[in-house]
């Protein structure tokens, strides 16, 4: 390995100090799970990684509001946010997928701010906030700025952060009655990579969903909305019938990639089915 | 996993597939490739470097012409390994010259498979950097048969 330079700064202004370089192999890192897989694949070979976990403590807290809205820091460890029970009261739909997310050594140290800034459109969280319409804060040197998850992702491992910038806080609005769900097909092992990653959320009045979010993840580039899909839902009283056209829905209108998990077609064939689980899942929760 | 397109050249045919068959020129087109170096007539090494967010991969890979009908078919066999990942990319090519006045059609296709933790990470970085490796593919073969004042005026 070629030797690299480790900084830990005690504070988040420091941190963002050491970013502001034109060298683009200076990066920051939360937990290391996913970006030091990376340096062991020999494609990051980094000259300076900036430790953030010595930073203050507040960025890695979580904190609810009356209205169920959460505020969680970039910080907070997967292990940590599973065992709030504000989340678990106002978006259950983060501990359930949790559960399933990597592994319990992964889960200790990785952080949430690391997760989403990765990029890596095999996260399970990243369709879980956009569904739930979450949104990110980030910091800079040169101020901070509030972008909504769906804007974070710009394509394969791309995000819209600038090399100077960090998530600092990530906010979760109050879902007031929403019912959401996400399922992820893994096709080796249950803790594997998924194959395919389907977040829904729902409005619901009566038996009629009045509005819904559908993302897909994992076998696209990023992280994508199927706004078709979501368009058979509205104003639907689900049945069988409708479940069956946000299906054709969402497997017309995303193009999705094969890889070792699984070929573009059979892909396809996943989301066909797993569009109708997830939205009878998420009305079941 | 299989990209196909066409890219038109101002060109005749015999032109463009004289250039195409120089393996110099042609690896000069696509970015990326460096470290070219003919084994014999038909085949060469080279090595593929491209850049996705922070991370580069590289890739050390033999190019084997397969099957060459002057003017008007280029097929060819890649076979590589991804420089610090175990995986293998394998990968066949057929490029046809269509005559169209004094232009040429190109028209590509390129199958690809990799193995191994490639087979995860490599794929999709395929899949995204295919349309810009084709888009500067493009520019860079109009560039070369561009007519010299139009090259000095640039």
């Amino acid at each position: 390995m070629i030797p690299f330079e480790l900084a830990e700064p005690r504070t988040l202004k420091s941190a963002l100090k050491l970013l502001e370089t034109d060298d683009p192999s200076v990066r920051a890192f939360g937990g290391g799970t996913a970006l030091i897989l990376m340096m062991k694949a020999g494609v990051f070979q980094p000259t300076r990684l900036v430790s953030l976990r010595g930073i203050e403590k507040r960025y890695a807290k979580v904190a609810s509001s009356k209205d169920g809205s959460l505020r969680i820091g970039a910080l907070t460890t997967l292990s940590a946010l599973g065992r709030v029970a504000a989340v678990k009261k106002s978006a259950p739909v983060i501990i359930d997928t949790l559960r399933t997310l990597s592994n319990v050594r992964v889960r200790n140290v990785a952080t949430l701010g690391g997760h989403l800034a990765h990029g890596d459109p095999h996260m399970d969280l990243p369709p879980v906030l956009m569904a739930l319409d979450a949104q990110v804060v980030t910091a800079a040197v040169s101020g901070s700025r509030t972008l909504a998850m769906g804007d974070l992702y710009t394509g394969y491992y791309e995000t819209a952060l600038a090399r100077n910038e960090l998530i600092s806080e990530i906010i979760v609005p109050a879902q007031a009655g929403r019912r959401a769900a996400y399922m992820k097909v893994t096709t080796r092992a249950a803790d594997d990579w998924p194959t395919l990653g389907i977040a829904v959320s729902l409005g619901v009045e009566g038996q009629t969903i009045t509005d819904a979010r559908i993302v897909v993840s994992a076998a696209t580039e990023k992280p994508l909305r199927l706004a078709a899909a979501e368009a058979e839902l509205r104003g639907a009283t689900v049945d069988d019938a409708v479940l069956a056209r946000v299906g054709e829905a969402a497997a017309a209108e995303v193009e999705l990639t094969g890889d070792a998990h699984g070929t573009a077609a059979y892909k396809t064939e996943l989301l066909r089915v797993y569009a109708r689980r997830a939205v009878r899942k998420a009305l079941a929760a | 996993m299989k990209f196909s397109g066409e890219i038109a050249v101002d060109a005749k045919r015999d032109a463009v597939f004289e250039k195409l068959q120089d393996i110099h020129f042609f690896s000069s087109c696509i970015d990326g490739v460096r470290d070219l170096e003919p084994l014999d007539e038909k085949r060469f090494d080279a090595v593929l470097e491209t850049k996705v967010a922070y991370m580069t991969f590289k890739f050390k890979v033999t190019v084997e012409l397969t099957d060459v009908q002057a003017p008007e078919l280029i097929a060819a066999k890649i076979e590589g390994a991804p420089m610090g990942l175990v995986g293998r990319l394998t990968a066949t090519s057929a490029t046809r010259l269509i005559e169209a006045g004094d232009q040429t059609t190109i028209l590509y296709e390129i199958d690809t498979a990799l193995t191994g933790k490639l087979g995860s990470i490599g794929q999709p970085v395929l899949k995204s950097k295919a349309k810009d490796m084709e888009k500067q593919f493009a520019k860079n073969l109009r560039a070369a048969f561009a007519p010299a004042a139009a090259k000095g005026a640039a």
